[in-house]
Parts: C-alpha cells; sequence; structure tokens
C-alpha cells in the first residue's frame, strides 16, 4: 500500500538538485565518441606488436634482446621498476592523502586508484617476460612438490613475489570497496543485462546507514593497510638491487630514494592520464586547475627530495675513498652514460623546478609536458642505475655495453599500451569520479561544486 | 516486517527526524542516504563498527602465517649456502611476515565488510527506492505494534515528501 500526498511531479526534477547534477554529469562521460574508438584500437595494435616481439623471443630465447654479460637486467627490470613506481602515486592519493584528510584528493583519486591496478598489472608481466623459461614463472612461489624444494626466502626476489602479490591484491580490494556506492548508483541508472550485472557487482548496496557504518570503518582500515604497504612495496623493490653488492646498487639510500621516486613518476602519470582526460570528458568543472596545482605541488616536492638523492649518492662515492663506486658514478657523469645521466637530470630535478612560479602550475599545457617529460625522466634513471651500474662492475676486463633491442622496445611500447587499453576500458564503463565520494564533498559545507577545490592544500 | 518509509529531500529534515524518532522512541530506525554521512550514522547507529576486529585477527594470522611459513620451510630444505648467517635468518623472513600480515588484514577488513554490510542486509531485506542512489533521502521506521497511521503522521509533519506503508 503506497500513499502520497504530493503528485510526482511536484518532486524537483532529479537534474535540477546539486547531487543529481553530479550523477548527470558524471554518467555523461561514459559515452565517449569515435575519437575513444579509434584510440582503443591503436592500443590493442600495440599490444598486439608487443605480443608478437615477446613470442619471437620465446622462440629464440633472450638472445634476440641486448642482454648479455655483465648486463643480464637491463630494459625489462627497468621497465618493471618504472610501472611500479607508476603504481604508488595511486594510493598516496587513495590512501595517504585521505588519511591526512586532504579533501582534494576526491577529484582525482577514482583515476589514480584504477591507474595503480593497471600499473601493477603492467609491472607484473616484466619478471615473467624477463624469464628465459617464462612458462616455469610458477617455481617462485612457495607450494609443496615432488622435488621436495621450496623457495629461497632469503633472496629479495622472492620478497619482490609477496609484496608485488600483496600490492596487487589489496590495491584491486581497496579500489573495489571505493567502487561499491557507484556501482550502485550505476546499477540504479541503467536497464536490462547492464542493471544485472551492475546488481551482483555492486552486491546490493542500499546507502542504508549501517552499510555506510562499516564501510567507512573498512576504507579508513584499508587506507592504513596500504600507506605501510605501498612504503614497504618500493624498499623491496629497491632492495632487489641494493642487497646486490654491485657498485651503485649496494647503498641504504635506496629505499626512500627508489620510495620517492615513484611516487614522483606516478604522480606525473596522474597528470598525464588526467589533463586530456578531464578535456575529452568534460569532466573542467570537477578537475578544477587547482587540483592539477595540488599534484604539481607534490611533484616539485618529490622532485625535490629524488634531486637530494642523487646529490647524496655521489657523495657516498666520495666520501666512501671507493673506487669501484667511484667509478661507476664517474662513468654517470662524464662516461658512455652521461648523455642518460644528464636526460635524466634534466627531466627530474630541472624541469619540475618550473614549478615553483605559481602560473606554471596553473597552466594545464606546461602541466601535461612536464610530465611526459618526467615519465621520460623516470624511466631513464631506473635504466641509468640498472644497466649503468653491472655495466661498470669492479675489474676494466668484465665492463661491457648494453643498449635494448628492437624486442625489447617493442615490449615496452606493448606494455605502455597494455596500460593505456586498461585506462580507456575503465572510463568508458566506470565513473572516472567517486561520485558519493563528490557528494560527500558537498555537504561537507562547499556550496558549490567549484568549491570542492578551494578546501585543503596538500 | 511491518514499517513505514518515509522519502526526504532534505538531509536536514532528515537528521532531526531520526533524532525525533529516537526520542520518541518509535521502532528500530534505519536511514537511507546517498552519501556517507557521520551525522546521521551517529544518530541511526552510534558506536564502533566491528569490521577492525576482523582487520586485527587478519594481521595477527597473516603475520603467523608468515613466519610459521619461511622458518618451516627452510627447516625443511635446509640450503647450507647461507654465507655464514644462520639458517633461520629472521631480517629477510620478516619482510615475507610483513607482506602477509598486510595481506591477510586487508583480506580480514573486505570480510568484515562484506558480513556486516553486505550479508546482514540480505539477510534482512529492506524497502528501497532507486532515487536513494541519487539525491534523496529514506527513513524506515519499524512498527509491529504502534499503529501506522501515527507514524505517518510523525513522518509528514518532519517533512517527508513521500512514504510508503509496509
Amino acid at each position: 500500500m503506497s500513499s502520497t500526498d504530493r503528485p510526482h511531479n511536484l518532486s524537483p526534477d532529479p537534474t535540477t538538485t546539486r547531487f543529481g547534477r553530479v550523477n548527470r554529469d558524471i554518467l555523461g562521460t561514459l559515452h565517449p565518441g569515435r575519437l575513444y574508438f579509434a584510440a582503443l584500437a591503436l592500443c590493442l595494435l600495440g599490444i598486439g606488436w608487443g605480443v608478437w616481439s615477446w613470442v619471437q623471443q620465446v622462440n629464440n630465447g633472450l638472445a634476440v634482446t641486448g642482454l648479455h654479460n655483465p648486463v643480464m637486467w637491463g630494459a625489462y627490470i627497468t621497465t618493471f621498476v618504472f610501472w611500479v613506481g607508476i603504481a604508488h602515486s595511486g594510493t598516496l592519493i587513495s590512501a595517504v592523502l585521505f588519511l591526512f584528510r586532504a579533501r582534494w584528493r576526491t577529484a582525482i583519486s577514482r583515476a589514480a586508484e584504477a591507474m595503480t591496478v593497471f600499473a601493477v598489472m603492467t609491472a607484473g608481466l616484466f619478471p615473467i617476460i624477463h624469464l628465459g623459461r617464462p612458462w616455469l614463472f610458477y617455481w617462485l612461489l612457495p607450494y609443496p612438490n615432488q622435488r621436495g624444494l621450496w623457495v629461497n626466502f632469503r633472496s629479495p626476489l622472492l620478497w619482490d613475489v609477496f609484496a608485488i602479490g600483496t600490492y596487487f591484491t589489496v590495491s584491486v580490494l581497496f579500489f573495489y570497496l571505493g567502487l561499491v556506492p557507484d556501482l550502485a548508483i550505476l546499477r540504479d541508472n541503467s536497464t536490462g543485462w547492464k542493471r544485472r550485472i551492475f546488481s551482483i557487482a555492486s552486491l546490493g548496496w542500499s546507502g542504508s546507514t549501517r552499510e555506510w557504518k562499516h564501510f567507512n570503518s573498512s576504507y579508513l582500515l584499508m587506507a592504513a593497510l596500504a600507506t605501510p604497504l605501498v612504503i614497504s612495496v618500493h624498499s623491496v623493490v629497491s632492495w632487489d638491487f641494493a642487497v646486490a653488492i654491485v657498485p651503485g646498487w649496494h647503498s641504504t639510500l635506496f629505499a626512500p630514494y627508489f620510495v620517492a621516486g615513484a611516487i614522483f613518476s606516478g604522480l606525473a602519470m596522474v597528470l598525464t592520464l588526467i589533463i586530456p582526460a578531464r578535456k575529452i570528458l568534460h569532466l573542467e568543472e570537477y578537475v578544477t586547475p587547482s587540483h592539477l596545482e595540488n599534484v604539481a605541488k607534490l611533484i616539485l616536492f618529490t622532485s625535490l627530495i629524488v634531486s637530494y638523492s642523487y646529490v647524496i649518492e655521489f657523495f657516498f662515492a666520495w666520501y666512501s675513498q671507493n673506487p669501484f663506486e667511484q667509478t661507476v658514478f664517474m662513468s654517470r657523469l662524464v662516461g658512455d652514460y652521461a648523455p642518460l645521466f644528464w636526460l635524466m637530470v634534466v627531466c627530474n630535478c630541472l624541469t619540475p623546478m618550473l614549478f615553483f612560479i605559481p602560473s606554471a602550475r596553473r597552466n594545464t599545457a606546461l602541466l601535461f609536458v612536464v610530465s611526459l617529460l618526467i615519465n621520460v625522466g623516470m624511466w631513464t634513471e631506473r635504466f641509468v642505475i640498472i644497466a649503468g651500474s653491472l655495466a661498470r662492475q669492479y675489474n676494466t676486463t668484465t665492463w661491457g655495453d648494453y643498449g635494448p633491442s628492437w624486442v625489447e622496445w617493442s615490449i615496452l611500447l606493448g606494455s605502455l599500451c597494455w596500460f593505456l587499453f586498461w585506462f580507456l576500458l575503465f572510463i568508458r564503463h566506470l565513473p572516472g569520479l567517486p561520485i558519493a565520494e563528490v557528494k560527500e564533498a558537498m555537504i561537507h559545507g562547499s556550496p558549490a561544486r567549484n568549491s570542492l577545490s578551494a578546501e585543503g592544500q596538500p | 516486517m511491518s514499517g513505514v518509509l518515509g522519502i526526504f529531500e532534505q538531509r536536514e529534515d532528515l537528521l532531526k527526524a531520526v533524532k525525533e524518532a529516537r526520542t520518541e522512541n518509535l521502532g528500530p530506525l534505519e536511514a537511507f542516504s546517498p552519501v556517507l554521512d557521520e551525522d546521521l550514522i551517529e544518530a541511526v547507529s552510534p558506536g564502533k563498527s566491528p569490521v577492525r576486529r576482523l582487520t586485527l585477527l587478519g594481521g595477527v594470522t597473516g603475520g603467523i602465517c608468515g613466519l610459521v611459513l619461511t622458518i618451516w620451510t627452510t627447516a625443511q630444505w635446509p640450503l647450507l649456502i647461507t654465507g655464514g648467517k644462520p639458517l633461520i635468518s629472521i631480517p629477510p623472513f620478516l619482510v615475507i611476515a610483513f607482506e602477509l600480515t598486510i595481506l591477510f588484514g586487508a583480506l580480514g577488513t573486505v570480510s568484515g565488510f562484506l558480513y556486516w554490510s553486505i550479508w546482514a542486509r540480505h539477510r534482512r531485506p529492506l524497502p528501497y527506492d532507486t532515487r536513494f542512489t541519487q539525491d534523496h533521502f529514506g527513513l524506515w521506521i519499524e512498527c509491529p505494534s504502534v499503529d501506522t497511521e501515527q507514524v505517518v503522521k510523525f513522518l509528514k509533519e518532519r517533512g517527508a515528501t513521500e512514504w510508503e506503508i509496509r
């Protein structure tokens, strides 16, 4: 039995209420045009090229790569570290900024979380691609077997397996948890088979206070778990190198240095993805220049830490009076790896200094260009550290040079396309902004949509 | 289960109605909101969520599992090439234990969310309106004994725009 005092048409049109407008604007982004499908096709083409190159490598062995003694870790491991690093800023934005109550994170948190998941998915491929016999990758897992063997837990490579495995699982769970209320919005705004899918995915979310209560608590706890996790993951990745006694690697500085570098590169990738996305999806009202400015400030801060680490590394080499250490660093400064080294200094240390100028932080075109340069610079940084150090170990007779072959470049390109492919699928099928959180920011005293950005500075 | 579901357009009206329904002792309440609203949570079901207990349980289990896995498997297969260090070297094993602590803690948290938020709701279904994910708020008052007309009157006086008697 149902009754109502007023006729239905007197209740306000949902698109005129503030919350209703948020629903309409953000759900409106889920119908992109022809450009979207062109980009998707291009990505698929790139993935296909990468997969074909990998098939060549599986058929012919690692000889098709540029890897040879003494440089047995090259572009693949560099790319692995690069993508793991990209993932980190997503967790920083979704978990660390959440714990610090930086409300401006709302505008970019969903995209950054999605980026984390896809970047880890990309990174996870590389240790397997790097294997000579990739079909035996499961030997890395500790499982009871006929050979009576167990894995060697003293090896940092095993720590990697656990760190990356945990990181992927926790990122996916965190991403999904935050998505549940928004999936319910999608369910209530769709029909037919889509509604059925979203019904299952949203777990029957109804927005009752008891659901919200446990949701709130779970989200906070997940953020609290993700924060130490993100620091541990890149520390473990850095120990892959720091634990070995290779000059240029064997340093206690590596863990904090890599964590800062990871967040730095990840924030740049956030800008690389968000700046075009907000334009194409018409989300300028929600992702405002002041949000981008906040990201730019974080980039500037992490860039200073990274630059400081570069300087301190050279100081270590000089202060230790270790000739092997000094040789490696001299080869970066003036030797064969100098062009790459100076490229990374320009991209990672000098260009971000532009962000000291307030107008530069608010110039979206400039932000985009700088973010691309940082992406290049951070890949180069890992390459210089990994290949550059292996190439100049101890005795001059064991020196050797390395450059990636076309197979390695193709797989790098393929991985970029794979990452973008997933990101494109994400912005087509799921809301790119956390709708429920955007509304929440409104009830916390923000009179208009735009004032979402006015509160909270990093 | 019988009761009345009132639909509100204004959050403030709903908050007031919840507080007054509590003082008038109208019956078990449940409110619906499109956003996470801590004031509303405090008014409807005060107290801490029990999810944190499962987080702790998961974390402790994970840590123990990490230590047991590393120490037990190393003892099973005593590889002697340890560079003079003890076979059971705790520092590297702590890395594994740490990661598993986080992993199991996160799994525990999500299980807690699924159990208390999702499963509890499926076990005790309440009426729902699709506008609750859009821009409307709802208040469900269970009234097996109280006169439903009285509850409808209560909701109407406090700004409910629609209601439904179940």
